[in-house]
Parts: C-alpha cells; structure tokens; sequence
C-alpha cells in the first residue's frame, strides 16, 4: 500500500515541529527518515499512526487519510514497532506479541488459530521464539526490541511504521532486522540515526532538518558529503566502492567551528 | 495458564458455594451445616420436602435466610466489586498503588454518610445514609474527572493527584463534623469508615448486584483493549485503542460500582488493592485471565473475611475493614515475596 503525506504540518505546545512535509511512500518501500536529534522524524512517524493529529496537511493509506478511519481499522492497515515498550506491569513476551491481534478482534474469546500461527511465525522471523515465557521487564534492550519488532508483525499490516528500531541492537542483529523488515514486501515508514543502515536498506531516503524536509531521494544520491555535513554537523568520509558506500565520519574540526575561548590541553601542556 | 485459570475459577466458584453454606451454619442460633444447606436450596427451588416437614424451626430459617445468606452474599459482592474496581482503576492510572478509593470516592461517600450519621435523615430531607454516601461517592468522581481533564484528555498523574487532594480535603470535612458531634454518632461514623456489611438484607442486596454484574460485562468486553492499555497510550493507539475514551469509560464504571458498594458497605479497604495483584500472580497480567479471578477471588476473600469477623470475638464482631487488613496484610506480604510474583511485575 502507499503511503502518503500531503503538506503535513504538526504543532507540539505551540511549536510546529514539523512544518509542510510532503513525501510519498510507493508499495513495497522501505522509506528511511533521518536527520538530527529534534528534526521531527518521530512527529512526522506520530501522524501516520494517529498519536497526533496534523494541524495542516494528511497522511493517506491507499489514499484514504488516516484521521478518517477508525481506530482499529488504522491499526490494521498500520503497525508501529514503538521505541520502548514500557509499562507498570509485566506482560510476557508471548502475551506482549499477542497484543498485536487486538485490532483484528472485536470482543472477547481467546485466540484464534491463526492467531496463534501469525505470532509463532513472527517470533520465528524475530528469534524471540525462546522467550516466549519470560517477562518482557527482565529482557536486554535489544531483545525487547525483536519483541517490539515481532509485535508489529503480528498485526499482519500492509504498512510498519519503525521509530529508531536498532539502537538497542547488537551489529548484526541490526543488519538482521532491517533484512527482515526489507524482506516483508510491506510498506515501510522507518527513522534511522545510523546514516550506513539507511544507505544500505531504503529504497528513499527523506531528510529533516529543524523540521522541514531538506532532501528526498534515493540514499546515494541525497546522502552526499556536503549535505551530511551540513545537516547533522559532522565531518564525512565516503570509504568504498561507488557501489555500496561506507560513511566514516569525524567531528567537524573544532577550531574551525568555534574559536577557541578555552585552550585545548594540548596548547596549554605546550605552554 | 489458561488451564490454570479455568481450575482457580473453578475453584473459587466451589469455595464460593462452599461459604455460602459454613456461613449460614455459624452463629448464635445453632444450625447444622445440612440444615443451612436444605434451607438455601429450599428457597431456592419450591417444592422441597424438608421446608415443610417441620424438621427446621423457623428461628433457624430465619436466621439463616434473613440475616446469615444475605449478609455473606453482600460480602461476596463487595468483595467482588472492590477487587474489580480496583484492578479496573490501576489499569486506568496505570499505577500499582491504585484502588478503588484512589479517586477520592470513598472520601466523598463518607462525607455523605457523616452528614446523615450527624444531622439525621430527618434534616436532609429524608435522605437515607446509602442515597447520600452515593450522592458523596458520585460527587466527588464527577469532580475528580473534570478537574484532570485538559484538552479533552484525561491524563493519569492528573486523575491521581485531583483525586488524592480532594480526598484530602474530603476527610477533613469528615473529620471535622465527626469530631463536633455526639460521641454515639462518632462511633457509628467510625464503623461506616471501616465497613461493616452486618446490616445485610436481601433487598440492599440488589443494588451491588446490578453494579457488578454490569461492569464485569463491561470489563470483559474490554479485556484485550485494556491489555493495551497496560503499555502505554501511544502503544494503546497503535493497536487501534483509542486510549482517553477508553480511560473515560473506566473512570464512569469503576466509579459507580465504587460508589454502590461503598455507599451499601462502607469504606472495607485492602481488597482492592490487594486481590488485583494476587490475581496478576496466580494468572499474570492478561485481563482476560486476571479480571475472573480478581472478581471471584474477591467475593472469597471478603466472605471468609466476614465469616471471621462475627465468630473470632463473638458475640462482638469486629469491623470487616480492620480483619481485611490483619488478615490480607501477612498474606499478601508471604505471596509477595515467594517465587513466582515477577508474574504480577514485583521482579523489578
């Protein structure tokens, strides 16, 4: 499904953190927003799955905007792996994956057996099959986040919504979600910090800077070295092949940037 | 563990029955645990042969159907109804230390009952002490609700701190007029604080039985929205649970059932607080599992409970509210601490 969002802006306390974006999602994309800390990435992601209402602008599902479906029905054309899974009181792993059959059901009775199968394939695809018993609380970040990952899946939606889904994650579990995820054929909405991860596995590339969309593209065209540096203030290296380039980067030289009202050691072990 | 919910239910619906027997045995008029039994079933169905054979005197009948059954099925409602109220409650705040009374409704049903206890009915136009600690009850829930409403939502910590400073304030009213009137009055002010369901009928039973019955109907429609609840809101959102509405809809059934039991009951404290996290230990944190077994153990507890209380120190009785702690309190600490209560969340 495609998604879309039409001159979106969203206001926080009076703040408009993200003013008129605009950018489209094709059937199948894995779409990657980055940017700096407070660029609005997440705001932009809230809107899509109806944390926040835009004050301009709409986000559409297959051309439907999202304020005017239901609650469940968005739920069900929409998954979101969310940041972290906190909560008063312990869930299970197996009955936090189980929560993602919830806009599928109306009332009560238990679980169907498709249910059940959707779950079990989504634990498998995640690796989280073993800790179906445990209590989410007592799970490493980066295991809650397969769970997160797993409980997104077994809301069996055509669209995932991902919010930072690999900090927690060890190297090669990083790579192995976003695989995963890459692998769904769905429509994917994904904010990324890691500039080589977003290269490596979005189809587009959508950057925000103080709240407006700076750039869109695919990732090797918009991730040039000069727009990186302006944008997240940080000096890059492209290492590699044209490709699959490797981003190295490495602190703006600070003397440049700020003269310096404080002598670095180094002067002063001189002196 | 959904096995494991069917057979706790199971058995609590037989110690439940069980209870309802033993009670009616026990007490002054003396009555044997067949007889007791004979009579529940004689008014149950018609037509039963020992109702009418003269082998049960009507002393015993009734002290057993009019004072005995009616007193510990009002304590298996209360019981029930707290317990359910209070899991309904820390689910809306999403705080384990929430209860029932959290909202300052018990504060506000006493206020109602002291001035009836105080100035007599006579001087409030005949209101009676349940009609006026309901009229508290709802008073203050309607004026808890519109003070933590902002923007059209209701946030938690709002609902937690509007209810924990007008239920402040609330006691303190109560307090005042307790301490100017009659020392008679200040006692019976005493004993509708700590609850006491001695002054059971089978008509006050009809009010408790209506409020529990429709929200436990309510609360089990609502059992997967309020496991998502139980995430957070912009997790309940994500899976299509519009969480202020649904926190709204809690805040309106936990309150009346509150409200109808406290205003029949008193202030009985400790079963809401307590019975949602044994049940969370027993069956874990799914509501579809934990509310059954919140509700029934409920009804169980205060039923033994109440069973204690008019035989320990007979013929004094003592109030329920003071046995629910004595006896809850050690148990609840001795669960706490066994393995198994990461369960219910304690691991961290």
């Amino acid at each position: 499904m495609r998604v879309e969002f039409d001159d979106v802006t969203v206001t926080l306390a009076g703040r408009d953190v993200v003013q008129h974006a605009s950018l489209t999602a094709e059937s199948g994309h894995v779409v990657g927003l980055v940017g700096p800390n407070g660029s609005g990435k997440s705001s932009l992601l809230r809107a899509l799955y109806r944390a926040v209402k835009p004050r301009h602008g709409r986000c559409t599902v297959d051309g439907v905007d999202v304020q005017h479906l239901t609650g469940r029905q968005a739920a069900r054309a929409v998954a979101v792996m969310l940041q972290d899974p906190s909560s008063d009181f312990d869930l299970s792993v197996e009955e936090t994956i189980m929560l993602g059959r919830i806009p599928h059901h109306t009332s009560i009775g238990g679980d169907t057996l498709h249910d059940l199968d959707v779950a079990v394939g989504a634990m498998r695809l995640t690796e989280t099959t073993d800790l179906a018993s445990r209590m989410v609380a007592t799970l490493s970040g980066g295991q809650r986040q397969r769970v997160m990952l797993a409980r997104a899946l077994t809301q069996e939606s055509p669209v995932m919504v991902l919010d930072e889904p690999s900090n927690h994650l060890d190297i090669s579990h990083q790579h192995e979600l976003l695989s995963t995820v890459r692998g769904l054929g769905r429509t994917v909405v994904v904010a990324l910090h890691d500039l080589n991860l977003a290269t490596q596995y979005c189809d587009h590339i959508v950057v925000l800077d103080a709240g407006r969309i700076v750039a869109t593209g695919p990732p090797q065209q918009v991730l040039s070295p000069e727009l990186i540096r302006a944008t997240f203030r940080i000096d890059v290296q492209v290492l590699g092949d044209a490709g699959a380039p490797v981003f190295a980067f490495r602190r703006l030289d600070s003397h440049a940037a700020t003269p310096s009202a404080i002598p670095s050691p180094e002067s002063s072990i001189r002196r | 563990m959904a096995r494991r919910t069917l057979l706790l239910c199971a058995g609590l619906a037989i110690a439940l029955s069980a209870l309802v027997v033993v009670s009616g045995a026990v007490g002054s008029v003396s009555v044997s645990a067949a007889q007791a039994a004979q009579i529940v079933l004689g008014h149950l169905v018609s037509g039963m042969p020992w109702m009418i054979d003269g082998s049960l005197t009507p002393l015993q009948d009734q002290a057993v159907w009019q004072f005995r059954v009616p007193r510990t099925l009002l304590a298996g409602l209360v019981g029930a109804g707290l317990a359910l109220a209070g899991a309904l409650m820390q689910v809306t705040v999403r705080n384990p230390l929430a209860e029932p009374y959290i909202l300052g409704v018990s504060s506000g049903a006493s206020v109602g009952a002291v001035l009836v206890i105080a100035f007599g009915s006579a001087t409030l136009g005949g209101l009676s002490l349940n009609v006026a600690a309901f009229a508290g009850a709802l008073a203050a829930c309607v004026c808890v609700a519109t003070l933590a409403r902002k923007d059209g939502t209701l946030s938690p910590t709002r609902m937690i701190l509007a209810g924990v400073a007008l239920g402040t304030l609330f006691s303190a009213i109560t307090s005042y007029i307790t301490i100017s009137t009659d020392a008679q009055n200040a006692v019976s002010v005493l004993f509708f604080l700590l609850g006491s369901v001695s002054a059971a009928s089978m008509s006050s039973l009809i009010g408790p039985a209506i409020a529990l019955l429709v929200a436990s109907i309510v609360s089990l429609f609502l059992a997967r929205s309020l496991n998502a609840l139980l995430t957070g809101d912009e997790s309940a959102v994500s899976l299509g649970v519009n969480a202020s509405r649904l926190r709204g809809v809690l805040l309106v059934v936990a309150s009346l059932l509150t409200g109808t039991v406290v205003s029949v009951a008193g202030g009985v404290g400790f079963v809401g607080l307590v019975l949602p996290h044994i049940a969370r230990i027993a069956v874990g944190a799914d509501h579809r599992r934990m509310l059954p077994v919140t509700i029934l153990g409920g009804a169980v507890f205060l039923m033994s409970a109440d069973l204690l209380a008019r035989t320990v120190a007979a013929p004094t009785e003592i109030p329920l509210g003071i046995l629910t702690a004595f006896v809850g309190a050690p148990f609840f600490l001795w669960l706490m601490r066994r393995g198994g209560a990461e369960r219910a969340g304690f691991g961290r």
